[in-house]
């Protein structure tokens, strides 16, 4: 007892004694990369990365302190090209007074230039250096990826910390580098991610150009590169197809002709079930939805089950509508299986994703697509009636 | 030793007469004489130099003279005024008016407790030895020209602090009374309490300058047999000149003297003491201290408080769950905060590690340092802050706040979360109800510190594994330290890291009393409903 507590309390005075060989990494000592963005040039890998400034983000006892830093922003940006994406950071390292921790990496943006040429070869470093979090979240940007990172995002300390809120508001599950992964090595599944352009924050012309950071598509991959974007409405709609939508809206035109009804879909539930007779493969994509309606420009009046039904029928119709035309671009004209249809067939039947997927880019565009939908409009808001309008304009059926 | 009433048995005896590091006295082996004049001028001798000895020549009969002798200041004067002089000067008076004053012997007098003094406690001796002690442990001595047998009558009293709430354990909810420097009110107050002849009230004296009362106290049947024996043993053995608060006989007799760990429970409360014996523990009090040792202790006793079980469960649960969170904090959360802002920057929240490296970004020590900087000045305040008198003691919160707190921070030495740090841990350390326990944590937050700020993580793995090998292997009075948990016994985790309800909780701690386990007529059967009469 005796000795143990004196062996105990003399091992610890050795380190006291040896302090020379302290390995510890103080925080001051420490840059933090919170975003960091890949593109090409000339055949190199540029790697811009976004590092934090700590003595800028205003905590108590660091005024004056910080020093080296440019501006008001709370980040700068350091930019490197190098022959692989690790010699593009150390470019960077060689260049920055504080060890470059990668683990906070909120986001990790692609060029779509680079994700053309293909995505597979860069995510080594990220599984083999365990310090690099495979949670970031990926991302494929409009032009040269770097430029969002400069980006003005007056809401967020950090560009990229915005690109991630928005990813999490654009998917259920945001595609993290290892979600990316294990897309990219399962059969019957293409990647398909966020894309993030630049947008007018004011009508044009109007004041200072400011440019806003937005989710304008879907980039579709097939394999590991980009082979096309996907924009528009049907973005909403092959998101709420792939079980991903957080809680779409729909915009259904009044049963009269007149007008929009806006429905938001709050709880939704979409699965893959395919019937496979030989090459002939019918994908039945079953939607269930409900959901409030959360605005009524029409003059079409809410009350009454009848109406409520008509409604959900016109908002079925314009679901399937919108995500026919989204698949047929999908299968047609981009042949990335981004619902993962292979997927959904390898799971019933692996027997016959066997057989299929040796010509599984021949099968893909020729699979029927058929869309059950059963939404339920649960709420109508506070008022039945549009709210604008006169008893006798409203027409009912 | 002659007769001694009611001050208990004398089993324990007095250790020895001789004084550590004194000569033995002249006068040890000597008997009394029966002449008065030769006593008078040996008492003299022995008192030599004592201010505070008071002496007075009585008649007690026509021609017989006695010798009163005791301290002032620590008898009972009241009651030597009313019981012993007033009645000894009356029947001499009406002796002396009894027509033919006849003269008698001394040896023919009828004892002096039996006529004349009305006080319970007396006892006789004829060794000066016995004397001297006597009247040094708050005895009046009477001497009676012609007897060689001196009579000791026991009045303690004198000015003691009265029974007041204990100031180190304050409650809510419970008794208010707390212990006080005089061993039998103290004892008395348990007393009140167990009312049943088999709580037992071992007596012996300890250190041969002091002669302090010491009193173990247990109830027969309940406590292990073995535990009670060994206390008396340890006691026993003790050879010192001085006892003088009851953390000598805690280092003295406890299993581990070289654990960081409290291994004995102290308390003021005697609803503590109370709950205690009825559990089967043993109370070791100690004259002139209110605080009462109380063997043998687990760590999870240190963890509770007695409002614990005044309190309706649900509450009683979730303080102790707040306790149990906060020592984690206590111990750890500065070893923590240096582990993970100098080795593990990933491993907490982006948003947070850049609002702590936002906040440190101008400190000029490492972590490491800058944490014992500040653990160093909190101890420091708070020691300040006991020792200053009152009066003084605001003046150093003052500076404290205002100086450690804030300035340091604006000046740029500290960082803002370094002092949330160390107050957080300042005020988790104070949520661990028994202070020898919370400044163990304390106490162990510095090496775990180190370790954290050489090897990070693992650092604090090492210590804590350190902490729970030594836990375990730790006894009190031989029961493990860890009882209930290690070695685990279903039943007690009622009372660990949980407590039910006293209707649920029917059994004794399984450590303590051995024999006889039950407390709780298992008729009641737990469900209070079944009882109701409506």
């Amino acid at each position: 007892m005796k000795r143990s507590l004196f062996t105990g309390v003399l091992l610890l005075c050795i380190p006291l004694a040896l302090s020379g060989c302290w390995d510890r990494t103080e925080i001051n000592d420490v840059a933090f990369v919170i975003g960091s963005a890949v593109d090409k040039e000339k055949g190199l890998y540029r790697s811009t990365l976004q590092i934090a400034l700590p003595g800028n983000l205003g905590g108590s006892g660091s005024e004056g302190g910080g020093g080296g830093t440019e501006g008001n922003k709370s980040y700068y940006l350091e930019s490197k090209t190098g022959l692989t994406l690790r010699n593009s950071n150390m470019e960077v390292q060689a260049g920055n007074s504080r060890n470059l921790s990668f683990a906070h990496r909120r986001t990790l943006l692609l060029g779509d230039d680079f994700a053309r040429g293909g995505i597979a070869s860069m995510l080594d470093q990220f599984a083999r250096i365990p310090q690099n979090r495979l949670s970031s979240l990926v991302a494929v940007t409009e032009g040269p990826a770097y430029k969002i990172l400069d980006a003005s995002a007056p809401m967020e300390q950090f560009p990229s910390e915005m690109v991630r809120e928005l990813m999490n508001q654009f998917t259920k599950r945001p595609v993290t580098i290892k979600y990316l992964a294990n897309d990219l090595l399962s059969e019957g599944i293409d990647v398909s991610l966020p894309y993030i352009s630049l947008q007018e924050a004011v009508p044009e012309g109007e004041g200072q150009p400011k440019k806003n950071i937005q989710i304008t598509g879907m980039a579709l991959f097939k394999e590991d590169k980009l082979v096309g974007v996907l924009r528009g409405q049907e973005v909403r709609m092959i998101n709420l197809a792939m079980n991903q939508a957080t809680s779409p809206d729909v915009l259904v035109s009044g049963p009269n002709g007149n007008g929009y009804v806006t429905i938001r879909f709050t709880e939704n539930v979409t699965s893959l079930k395919p019937v496979i007779h030989g090459d002939d493969i019918t994908m039945h994509i079953s939607i269930l939805a409900k959901g409030s309606v959360i605005e009524n420009n029409s003059d079409y009046s809410l009350g009454g089950e009848k109406n409520m039904s008509k409604l959900e029928q016109s908002a079925s119709k314009e679901i399937i509508r919108q995500i026919h035309s989204g698949m047929r671009l999908l299968q047609d004209k981009y042949h990335s299986d981004a619902l993962g249809f292979g997927r959904a067939i390898l799971q019933k039947d692996p027997h016959a994703w066997a057989r299929l997927k040796n010509h599984w880019d021949e099968v893909y565009p020729t699979v029927k697509v058929v869309i059950d939908t059963n939404l339920h409009v649960e709420n109508i808001g506070a008022v039945n009636k549009p709210f604008g309008r006169k008893d006798k304009e409203l027409k009912n059926d | 030793m002659g007769r001694r009433n009611s001050t208990g048995n004398s089993a324990g005896a007095l250790s020895s007469g001789t004084p550590l590091g004194l000569p033995s006295p002249p006068w040890e082996k000597l008997p009394v004489q029966k002449s008065l004049d030769q006593n008078i001028q040996t008492l003299k001798t022995i008192f030599k130099d004592c201010s505070d000895m008071i002496y007075r020549t009585i008649d007690i009969a026509p021609d017989i003279k006695a010798f009163v002798v005791y301290v002032e200041g620590i008898v009972f004067s009241a009651e030597l005024e009313a019981h012993m002089l007033e009645p000894m000067v009356e029947a001499y008076v009406r002796m002396k008016s009894a027509v033919p004053a006849e003269r008698i012997e001394a040896s023919q007098l009828e004892p002096l407790e039996n006529t004349r003094v009305s006080l319970s406690q007396v006892m006789t001796a004829d060794q000066w030895i016995d004397i001297v002690e006597g009247i040094l442990n708050s005895s009046v001595a009477v001497f009676v020209d012609g007897l060689s047998e001196v009579h000791l009558f026991n009045i303690k009293g004198g000015i003691r602090r009265p029974v007041q709430e204990p100031e180190t354990e304050s409650v809510i909810r419970g008794p208010r009374e707390g212990f006080t420097e005089m061993l039998r009110i103290n004892t008395a107050l348990v007393r009140f309490k167990i009312k049943t002849p088999n709580l037992k009230m071992y007596s012996m004296v300890l250190g041969t300058n002091t002669k302090t009362d010491i009193v173990v106290s247990y109830i027969e049947g309940l406590a292990d047999p073995k535990v009670v024996e060994d206390v008396k043993k340890r006691l026993k053995d003790i050879k010192i000149d001085g006892v003088l608060e009851s953390g000598y006989l805690e280092e003295l007799i406890e299993d581990h003297p070289y654990s960081p760990f409290p291994q004995m429970m102290y308390t003021e409360r005697p609803d503590s003491i109370a709950a205690q014996l009825l559990e089967g523990r043993c109370a070791i009090f100690v004259d002139g201290t209110p605080f009462v040792l109380t063997v043998p202790v687990t760590f999870f006793q240190l963890m509770q408080a007695t409002e614990d079980y005044y309190e309706r469960f649900f509450i009683t649960n979730f303080i102790r769950w707040i306790r149990y969170i906060f020592l984690f904090i206590a111990l750890f959360l500065p070893a923590l905060y240096i582990a993970v802002t100098t080795y593990h920057q990933d491993m907490l929240p982006t948003t947070l590690i850049l609002s702590i490296a936002a906040a440190r970004e101008a400190i000029p020590f490492p972590a490491l340092v800058e944490a014992m900087m500040m653990e160093i000045s909190f101890e420091a305040l708070r020691e300040a802050g006991i020792r200053l008198p009152k009066t003084v003691g605001q003046a150093v919160s003052i500076l404290g706040a205002l100086v450690i707190g804030q300035a340091a921070v604006q000046a740029g030495i500290v960082s803002a979360p370094m002092v949330i740090i160390v107050s957080m841990t300042g005020i988790a350390s104070f949520t661990i109800p028994h202070f020898n326990l919370a400044i163990t944590i304390r106490l162990l937050r510095f090496p775990l510190m180190l370790l954290a700020g050489v090897l990070g993580l693992f650092g604090i793995i090492l210590g804590v594994t350190w902490i729970l090998v030594h836990v375990t292997q730790l006894t009190s009075l031989g029961v493990p330290y860890m009882s209930g948990v290690s070695p685990f016994h279903g039943s007690d985790h009622k009372d660990i890291f949980v407590r039910a309800p006293w209707w649920k909780m029917k059994r004794r701690p399984s450590w303590l009393s051995k024999e006889n386990q039950e407390r709780e007529k298992p008729e009641i059967n737990g469900t209070p409903n079944s009882n109701k009469v409506w």
